[in-house]
C-alpha cells in the first residue's frame, strides 16, 4: 500500500508540474555583456551605423576579436561617449546575431555582418580614464 | 478498487492532462467586419501591442483608445498580422493572400501569442498564482527585447538587387527594410511599377520584371504606406539583359587557416570578371582586383587596410571571424563569404 501511495505521489507531481514544461522561452532574445577596446572602425554609409572592430573583445571569459555595431538613436551611449574612438575602451551589452550595417557598392548596398548590435555601451575618453 | 486501478485512473490523466483541460479561449468564434463584442477589443489590444500590426496610432482604435467594433482599420491590421504570421496562417490555411478574416488558423496564433505574452507577464510578477492572466495584464506589458523601438523603424529602405541582371519576365528580388507585407510598389526606372507586391518579412520583396520593360540599366526603389525609399546619393540599380551575368559568388578560399601574417590568398568561386572586382571585408575593402580566369582572384592578408589592427600581441594564437563580399558589374555576392582567420 505504500508503494502505491509513492506512486500515486509520483503522478501526482507530474502532473501538476508537466503543463510548466511545455512552455516556450521566449525571454531567449536577450541581450549580453560585451567588453573590449575599439581598434578600427568602418561607417555603414548605407544604414547609418558604426561597425566597430575590438581587440580585445571579451564576450564571455575567453579574450579574441570581433565586430559589433553602434546604431546611433537606437544603441544607448553612457558616459565617455567616445564611440568607436580607437583607443577606448567599452563596457555595455549586445543584441547577438543582429544585423544593421550596410555599405555602399556602386550597384547597390551590402551587409557588413558583425557578432551583434550594441545595445547599450559607456566608454572610457583615451588619455584620461 | 485497487491500488492498479488507481494508479491507471490518475496515469490515465497525467497523459491527456494536456488535451483535455478546457482553456478558456479569449477568441472563441470566428470574427470579420461588422462583428462586434469583448473579443474584438481583445483582438485590437493584441494587434494594437505589435507596432508593426497597429490599428492606428491616434483616435480610435489606437491603443488605449480600443473598441467593440471590428471594421476596416482592424481588418487592415488584422491582414498584417496574417501577414507576419505568414506560415502559420496563410500556409496552414492553403492561401496566399491575407484576408483579414480571423478564422480557425489566425485564432489560433493569437492564442498562442496570447498565451506566450501571458507567460512572459507571470515571470514578471514575484507570485505566479497571482499574475494577472487577464487583458490588462496583456495590454499592460511591451514585448521583452533588448532593443529600443528605433531598430524596428518603419522607414522604407531598398538595399539591393538580389537579383542584379534579370531578364524580361524573370523573377526580381530586393532586399532592404520597412516594407509593408501587403502593398508595396517596385519601381523599374521612372516608367515601369509592379504594384501590389507583398513581403513576408518586411525586407524581402519578390516579383515578375514585366515583359515590356527594355533592355537596359534601371534605378530602383519601392514606394508603400512608409514612404519612398528613392535616395539620389545611393542610387540601386538593376541590369534588364537577355543574357544574364551569373553574379560572383565564393566557394573557398585557401590556404586552409589563413592568419592575419598569411602572404597571397586565392579566392576560388565564379561569376568574376576580369578587372573591377571589388572585395569587401571586415578587415577593409580591396578595389579593383583583376581576374584572369574568372575563377580565382588572388590578394594577401596584408592588402587589407585594417589587417594589422585586427590583432594584438594579447590575442596571439585567438582567432576570430570574418566576412567577404564581391561586387563587380555582375552584381553583389548573395551572402557574405565567412572566413575564421588566426590573429
Amino acid at each position: 500500500m505504500k508503494r502505491t501511495k509513492n506512486l500515486c505521489l509520483i503522478v501526482l507531481c507530474a502532473f501538476y508540474l508537466f503543463p510548466l514544461f511545455g512552455q516556450k522561452n521566449v525571454e531567449a532574445n536577450t541581450a549580453l555583456p560585451f567588453g573590449g577596446l575599439v581598434t578600427f572602425t568602418l561607417p555603414c554609409t548605407c544604414s547609418g551605423a558604426l561597425w566597430i572592430w575590438f581587440t580585445p573583445l571579451w564576450l564571455g571569459n575567453i579574450p579574441g576579436s570581433g565586430p559589433l555595431v553602434y546604431v546611433p538613436y537606437s544603441s544607448l551611449l553612457y558616459q565617455g561617449y567616445m564611440i568607436g574612438v580607437p583607443g577606448a575602451w567599452h563596457l555595455g551589452e549586445y543584441a547577438p546575431g543582429v544585423q544593421a550595417c550596410f555599405q555602399v557598392t556602386p550597384v547597390g548596398c551590402i551587409p557588413q555582418p558583425a557578432i551583434g548590435v550594441i545595445t547599450q555601451t559607456g566608454t572610457s575618453v583615451p588619455g584620461l580614464w | 478498487m485497487n491500488a492498479r486501478s488507481i494508479f491507471f485512473i490518475i496515469l490515465s490523466l497525467t497523459l491527456f492532462y494536456p488535451a483535455s483541460v478546457v482553456r478558456a479561449e479569449m477568441f472563441a468564434r470566428n470574427l470579420t467586419i461588422g462583428s462586434k463584442g469583448e473579443d474584438v477589443k481583445k483582438l485590437q489590444v493584441l494587434l494594437n501591442g505589435d507596432a508593426r500590426t497597429q490599428i492606428a496610432s491616434s483616435g480610435i482604435g489606437s491603443p488605449g483608445n480600443e473598441t467593440e467594433h471590428f471594421g476596416s482599420f482592424t481588418k487592415i491590421a488584422v491582414m498584417k498580422f496574417q501577414g507576419l504570421y505568414r506560415n502559420e496562417i496563410l500556409v496552414k490555411s492553403g492561401i496566399t493572400n491575407p484576408t483579414g478574416y480571423v478564422g480557425v488558423a489566425t485564432r489560433s496564433t493569437l492564442e498562442q501569442i496570447l498565451k506566450n505574452k501571458t507567460v512572459i507577464e507571470s515571470k514578471k510578477t514575484p507570485s505566479v498564482s497571482s499574475a494577472p492572466k487577464n487583458e490588462s495584464a496583456v495590454k499592460s506589458k511591451t514585448p521583452i527585447t533588448p532593443l529600443l523601438p528605433q531598430f524596428y523603424s518603419k522607414k522604407v529602405t531598398l538595399y539591393r538587387a538580389v537579383t542584379y541582371q534579370v531578364a524580361p519576365k524573370g523573377k526580381i528580388v530586393l532586399l532592404g527594410s520597412g516594407f509593408d507585407s501587403i502593398e508595396n510598389s517596385i519601381n523599374v526606372g521612372a516608367l515601369y511599377t509592379i504594384s501590389s507586391v507583398a513581403s513576408a518579412d518586411g525586407a524581402t520583396l519578390e516579383a515578375t520584371l514585366p515583359d515590356a520593360v527594355p533592355f537596359g540599366t534601371y534605378e530602383l526603389w519601392v514606394e508603400n504606406r512608409n514612404g519612398v525609399s528613392k535616395d539620389s546619393a545611393r542610387a540601386i540599380t538593376m541590369i534588364v539583359t537577355d543574357t544574364p551575368a551569373q553574379q560572383p559568388y565564393i566557394e573557398s578560399i585557401s590556404p586552409r587557416g589563413i592568419s592575419v601574417i598569411t602572404g597571397a590568398v586565392t579566392i576560388t568561386g565564379s561569376g568574376f570578371t576580369p578587372t573591377g572586382n571589388n572585395i569587401y571585408a571586415s578587415l577593409g575593402n580591396i578595389l579593383n582586383v583583376p581576374s584572369g580566369d574568372g575563377k580565382t582572384l588572388r590578394i594577401a592578408m596584408k592588402d587589407f587596410p585594417f589587417n594589422s589592427k585586427a590583432s594584438t600581441p594579447n590575442t596571439k594564437g585567438l582567432s576570430a571571424m570574418i566576412w567577404i563580399t564581391i561586387q563587380n558589374e555582375n552584381g553583389i555576392q548573395e551572402k557574405p563569404f565567412a572566413v575564421t582567420i588566426g590573429l
